[in-house]
């Protein structure tokens, strides 16, 4: 009987790595849902410049007399998203921190199938890592790291039509129109328990 | 017995773990992945078409070959059927999404994030314990690409 380093090992071992299959899906893989952003940092400078930076000076302001309309609560934005056939149609850009940690992934998982079944018009900004610590700033205080600001008469024409311009629209080809994707089998890295003989 | 040339090189972790490199391939079963990925497409798609009848019982049987084959959908994909009635959870359409917080003080650690399906079941992700949390599928490197 072999009495290697390698042999004695593989005596003292009691799991052994496997790999299981499992079945993922197109249609909700992250990340092909997120919109693709270029130069994410002019567009967190833009945000900072044009939103942060006022919002910033309004600590102890009514939220209701900024000079911005802005929702930061997760119900009021998912609110606003499924606001079906209201009589004013949405208008506005949603910033999310999908990659900061201290956000759960599966809150963000379905803000960009909401934002496209959303009757409006919603542009949907991912900011770079790191950029939650922003949002956390008093008096925002985005605890999910979403901000959404309304696009109306308040907020500067060109800041809106700058973050548009380098933001990809969002794409849901199954949505529209299902054609049959292939199967996206995946491996999932686990372990087993050895099974030892019974003397 | 299988030559030794053939065998992959295995080696031990710290944690007394062996350590195999992955299949080339994913193995076993191809035939019952193909049948589920069907299945949840067409259940997809007959949701869409508000065929909801239909669109269920398209996920019932995913949901029956899935436990009877043994085959495992990935948590992102299980997540987005009805554990009850069966229908595919699109948002605004067959669910809705909020954050509850049932605690008399609000703290944080008792948020809840709550997908509600049309038939009223509820799925309750306790997301205030553990912000950070990621299911291990979740978690960087346990999942391969075939």
């Amino acid at each position: 009987m072999s009495s290697s380093l390698r042999a004695i090992e593989k005596k003292v071992a009691l799991r052994k790595q496997v790999y299981k299959t499992v079945l993922g899906s197109p249609f909700v893989n992250e990340a092909h849902m997120w919109p693709r952003v270029q130069d994410q940092a002019v567009v967190l400078e833009l945000l900072k410049g044009t939103v942060l930076n006022k919002c910033v000076h309004l600590q102890g302001v009514e939220r209701g007399q900024w000079p911005l309309d802005v929702a930061t609560d997760y119900n009021e934005i998912v609110k606003l998203l499924g606001a079906a056939g209201g009589p004013q149609e949405l208008d506005a850009i949603l910033f999310v921190c999908p990659r900061d940690s201290g956000i759960p992934p599966v809150l963000l998982q379905q803000v960009p199938l909401m934002c496209y079944t959303s009757r409006g018009t919603v542009t949907l900004v991912q900011l770079p890592q790191g950029s939650h610590k922003l949002l956390l700033a008093e008096p925002l205080y985005c605890k999910e790291g979403l901000l959404l600001v309304h696009c109306n008469d308040k907020l500067d024409g060109k800041f809106v039509a700058a973050v548009r311009d380098k933001t990809d629209p969002l794409r849901f080809p199954w949505l529209d129109g299902i054609a049959y994707q292939r199967t996206d089998l995946k491996l999932l890295k686990t372990t087993a328990p050895l099974k030892r003989k019974q003397k | 017995m299988a030559s030794r040339a053939g065998m992959a090189k295995q080696s031990v972790a710290e944690d007394g773990t062996i350590l195999v490199p992955p299949p080339k391939a994913a193995t076993g079963n191809k035939d019952h992945y193909q049948r589920l990925n069907y299945l949840y497409q067409l259940s997809m798609f007959t949701t869409l078409n508000d065929k909801q009848p239909l669109a269920r019982t398209y996920a019932k049987n995913l949901d029956l070959v899935s436990k009877k084959t043994k085959c495992s959908l990935l948590p992102q994909v299980k997540r987005t059927i009805c554990k009850k009635c069966h229908s595919i959870l699109i948002p605004n359409k067959t669910a809705s999404t909020k954050i509850r917080n049932k605690a008399r003080r609000k703290d944080p650690k008792n948020d809840d994030l709550v997908i509600r399906c049309v038939c009223g079941e509820e799925k309750v992700f306790r997301i205030g314990l553990n912000r950070d949390y990621r299911s291990f599928a979740e978690r960087g490197g346990n999942i391969i690409d075939v």
